[in-house]
């Protein structure tokens, strides 16, 4: 490939590019997606995999999550693969302690001020009616029916596998190392096997958003925050839906969570981090004792400085469109939508008013981004 | 045409035989021997079905890196050619 | 936290010897194995509990064993059994399951020596039970003394299934073929001239064909199995000839009935445990892959680390015994516990051993060089993940994407997920892959490694390591 022309050039082949590229593909866009390793080999090939609506805040951004969580239906046939698509609820926090309580009513109450979304506070029976499993230790725990869980490879892979169908180009192993602008609009895309022309770039670079920002001039705080996951092997099915960060897929495999650490870009385990939640999911499910852990990983969310997706326009740039944020799988549809309606319509009716990159007033935010990042990759914790 | 697997005698002494019971069915095995050879002796070859296809695995790599010969004891899920007999174990090669 | 001078992880030829010769240079030791069995895949041992009516009649490899392991247990190492070192954290210091107790042990010098797994080989109905691999037999034959089925079918490349072979003889088993893909097998002319001067090797060789003859058991060279058929158990292998590049000819297929069908295609240096540690691993064709990097003293990129044995690259038991030699003299004089220039002797003449047992295992693995085209032995239904079932269609319509990785092919099938973490079917896939691209098997990427390097229970996990 040397000199290659596209409607929309999308940058990172994650679930976010992937859907992008998706739908745009669907709208009859001619699309080009670059992704410098293989698809899904960030965040989206290493992540928990929940749709999560129920702790999202403030409220604009719980509104969003359901929005795309709905648009999950149906989806399976779209793309002709069972995504493993379940709609089975969560029961996201485990009351250890009553101390917990009158902190959780209060969040419930604020969340289900949010049209159509309904927080349950449990008792121990009512938790354990769902979940046998569940030790009968708990005080009680909060669910939510509109949260469930997905299988990533499955979504990302197969938005990937229909775009192509639908037309659209998907090139791996391809790096893009410059974005040309003449006069505030997008001219071409430059990767490392050539140039693509095209007047529309979408970047959903996950943690490598702050490198392309800068091919254009725009900063874009994203820091990673790295999120440690144990697999165990099959087993019998134990559970009914994700429970306190545990959950089991339809393999019957079970990922275990969930950490949040912000030490820069380091995939490398720590005992730390992964012992407590070892623990936690024993406390919870002491059945598991046995269960043999195959794998322990560790998957790099983008997460901005204030916690909520970047979605839209570069005001100043003239088709320039940029994803990005923590909770990658729950938003997956609705930032296809959104990015497809942007580009071909130039507007959208979702409400992203709240996600645009402008908010955080470009140095302004710099501080606190570096002030997250440590100055250098630690050595192995031990 | 089966070949049964057969304990060899020339030059070996075995010690005390232990009780292991397999699917409920007691059979013979003997202090330091493997879980793997006391099952082969009983003349099962096959350990486990694989979920969800059904395909029959027993005895691969023998050394304890293929994982085929996964049986549950106690709960566990282990491997037959690493695991010795242990007097009174209760084995199962349907459960996963 | 314990912390040891040397600490050696793996107890077969190499870390055998290495711990010796530590200790008897007055260093702190620590031997660590994960079986509850020293020796490795080379020195058998009966069981616990097994008595041996007369040790003599055993043979001289297993009077060897029975030595080492009586010098182990009257020298100061301290030796850990049916431990697994499940990672290798900063400062070379492990974390250690045992029993239901997790650990951490930091080794002031690090001796890795946890040897090779065997190559897989697939074909239609390879995982049929029945169907193993030599050191299954082995450990079955030797170890257990259990003879694992009444008729067999040998199928490999190089002189190890000879004795594989000669010990079903031994065990009353009837060999019903030996099929060696070469059509240049061991004792042929041009090998028999390489060997020469090695005249145990020989001779041991001479001895195992001497058995099969005499139990008139087959032998064809330039043959290899192609399916595996049964219900539910082996009950027949369908074979046929190859030509010099392996090829499967048309219509050279012949079938044998029989309950038992031993593989032996030549061994994988099991790099899991050094990659886990940061070591450098590099592609050596002659060891068939991926082997530990290490230079003249055995240290691997990571200071303080050595590597001894086959997950250098595969040598044989000899071979890993002067390397375990070699790198516990040079982990003795950095830590000062002798001078500088200290078994000097010792070192010599280790060397000299070690470049001689090089010669003849580099025959040895020149026979067990494999030919692409045995892994064209696989067909669409063929299972390539054994753990997973995970068929070669699967595997190629993954490729069909257009990512040819070993991650590509397992997010998209499950390959690799599962509890052997890659073991049997890496390799398969990278041939796969080799098939489809035309890229050499260097320049496939293998997968992250991450711990645990093999699976452990949640609850160990749990229990902290020294928390």
């Amino acid at each position: 490939m040397n000199e290659a022309q596209a409607d929309v050039v999308v940058i990172g082949g994650g679930v976010r590019g992937c859907s992008c590229a998706y739908h745009l593909a669907q709208a009859g866009v001619r699309v080009t997606l670059v992704e410098k390793d293989g698809i899904a080999s960030g965040c989206s090939g290493a992540t928990f995999a929940l749709i999560n609506v129920s702790y999202k805040d403030p409220a604009h951004y719980a509104a969003l999550s359901l929005e795309s969580a709905r648009l999950f239906a149906g989806l399976d046939r779209e793309l002709g693969e069972d995504l493993e698509f379940r709609p089975v609820g969560n029961i996201s926090t485990l009351i250890e302690d009553e101390k917990q309580i009158p902190g959780l009513e209060a969040y419930i109450r604020r969340q289900n001020a949010v049209p159509g979304l309904k927080l349950e506070l449990l008792s121990t029976e009512e938790a354990r009616r769902l979940e046998p499993a569940l030790t009968p230790s708990i005080l009680g725990a909060c669910f939510c029916a509109q949260d469930g869980h997905i299988n990533p490879y499955k979504l990302t892979v197969g938005y990937a596998r229909a775009a192509r169908r639908l037309g659209a180009t998907i090139l791996t192993g391809t790096r893009v190392t410059g974005i040309e602008l003449e006069r505030n609009r997008v001219r071409a895309v430059v990767t490392d096997r050539g140039r693509i022309a095209t007047e529309n770039v979408v970047i959903t670079a996950g943690i490598d958003m702050p490198e392309i920002g800068r091919m254009i001039g725009v900063t874009i705080p994203v820091v990673p925050s790295r999120g440690q996951v144990i697999t165990t092997e099959r087993t019998r099915p134990v559970l009914n839906r994700p429970v306190g960060s545990l959950r089991q897929t339809e393999d019957g495999t079970i990922i275990i969570g969930v950490s949040y650490q912000f030490i820069g870009p380091e995939l490398r385990v720590a005992y730390d981090d992964m012992t407590r939640n070892a623990q936690r999911a024993l406390r919870l499910f002491p059945a598991l004792r046995n269960l043999n852990v195959i794998r322990l990983w560790a998957g790099l969310r983008p997460y901005t400085v204030d916690g909520l997706p970047i979605l839209g326009p570069v005001g100043h740039l003239k088709g320039v469109f940029l994803a990005t944020g923590h909770s990658g799988m729950t938003l997956a549809q609705v930032t296809g939508k959104v990015i497809c309606d942007l580009v071909t319509k130039g507007s959208t009716p979702s409400a992203i008013g709240e996600y645009t990159v402008e908010r955080y007033g470009g140095g302004r935010y710099l501080f606190m981004m570096h002030a997250y990042q440590h100055s250098q990759s630690p050595a192995r914790p031990v | 045409m089966k070949g049964t697997p057969q304990r060899l005698t020339r030059n070996i002494e075995r010690g005390c035989s232990v009780t292991v019971t397999v699917d409920g069915h007691p059979i013979v095995a003997y202090q330091g021997e493997t879980l793997a050879a006391a099952l082969l002796a009983s003349g099962r070859r096959t350990f486990r079905h694989t979920v969800p296809a059904g395909h029959p695995r027993g005895v691969f790599c023998g050394i304890g890196v293929c994982f085929d010969c996964l049986v549950t004891v106690d709960g566990s899920r282990i491997r037959a050619c690493v695991t010795p007999v242990r007097d009174g174990m209760q084995v199962s090669t349907t459960e996963n | 936290m314990r912390e040891a001078e040397v600490v050696i992880v793996g107890g077969g030829p190499a870390g055998l010897t290495a711990a010796l010769e530590s200790a008897a240079a007055g260093a702190d030791v620590v031997l660590i194995d994960e079986y509850l069995t020293l020796g490795g895949q080379y020195y058998k041992q009966v069981p616990d509990g097994f008595t041996l009516k007369s040790a003599k009649a055993e043979g001289a490899e297993f009077g060897e064993g029975t030595e080492i392991l009586e010098h182990l247990r009257a020298s100061k190492v301290e030796t850990l059994l049916g431990t697994l070192v499940w990672d290798i954290l900063d400062e070379r210091t492990l974390a250690v399951y045992r029993g239901d107790t997790t650990e951490r042990i930091r080794a002031r010098h690090l001796i890795l020596a946890p040897g090779a797994q065997e190559v897989p080989v697939a074909f239609p109905g390879w995982t049929l039970p029945g169907v193993l691999m030599g050191g299954a037999a082995q450990a079955l034959m030797v170890s257990q003394r259990l003879l694992p089925g009444r008729r067999v079918v040998l199928a490999g490349a190089g002189p190890l299934q000879l004795k594989v072979a000669s010990q079903f003889v031994e065990a009353g088993a009837e060999v019903v073929d030996v099929l060696e893909a070469s059509s240049k097998p061991p004792m042929s002319m041009e090998n028999a001239l390489r060997a020469f001067g090695h005249w145990g090797k020989m001779r041991e060789g001479l001895e195992y064909w001497l058995k099969l003859k005499k139990a008139g058991a087959p032998y064809h060279p330039h043959q290899v199995p192609v399916r595996a058929l049964g219900n539910g158990e082996l009950e027949a292998v369908v074979v046929a000839e190859v030509d010099a590049d392996w090829r499967v000819i048309p219509g050279t297929e012949r079938t044998l009935e029989a309950d038992t069908l031993c593989l032996s295609y030549g061994f994988l240096p099991s790099t899991q445990l050094p990659r886990l540690a940061g070591c450098r691993i590099v592609f050596e064709a002659e060891s068939g892959g991926w082997v530990t990097q290490h230079d003249a003293n055995q240290e691997t990129s990571v200071a303080g680390v050595y590597v001894a044995g086959e997950v250098g690259g595969i040598g044989g038991a000899d071979v890993a015994e002067e390397e375990g030699r070699v790198a516990a003299i040079a982990a003795l004089r950095a830590l000062g516990k002798v001078p500088a220039d200290g078994l000097r002797k010792q070192e010599e003449k280790s060397r000299a051993r070690l470049a001689e047992a090089r010669k003849f295992a580099g025959l040895t693995r020149d026979m067990m060089r494999l030919k692409p085209a045995l892994f064209d032995l696989m067909t669409d239904d063929t299972i390539v993940c054994r753990c997973e079932d995970i068929s070669v269609q699967a595997v190629r319509a993954a490729l069909a994407d257009g990512e040819p990785t070993l991650r590509g092919v397992k997010i998209r099938t499950r390959a690799g997920m599962g509890c052997c973490q890659g073991r049997m079917c890496g390799h398969l896939i990278a041939r796969l892959i080799a098939q489809q691209t035309g890229a050499s098997l260097d320049r496939i990427d293998l997968d992250t490694p991450r711990p645990p390097v093999k699976p452990i229970p949640l609850s160990a996990l749990a229990a902290g390591v020294d928390l």
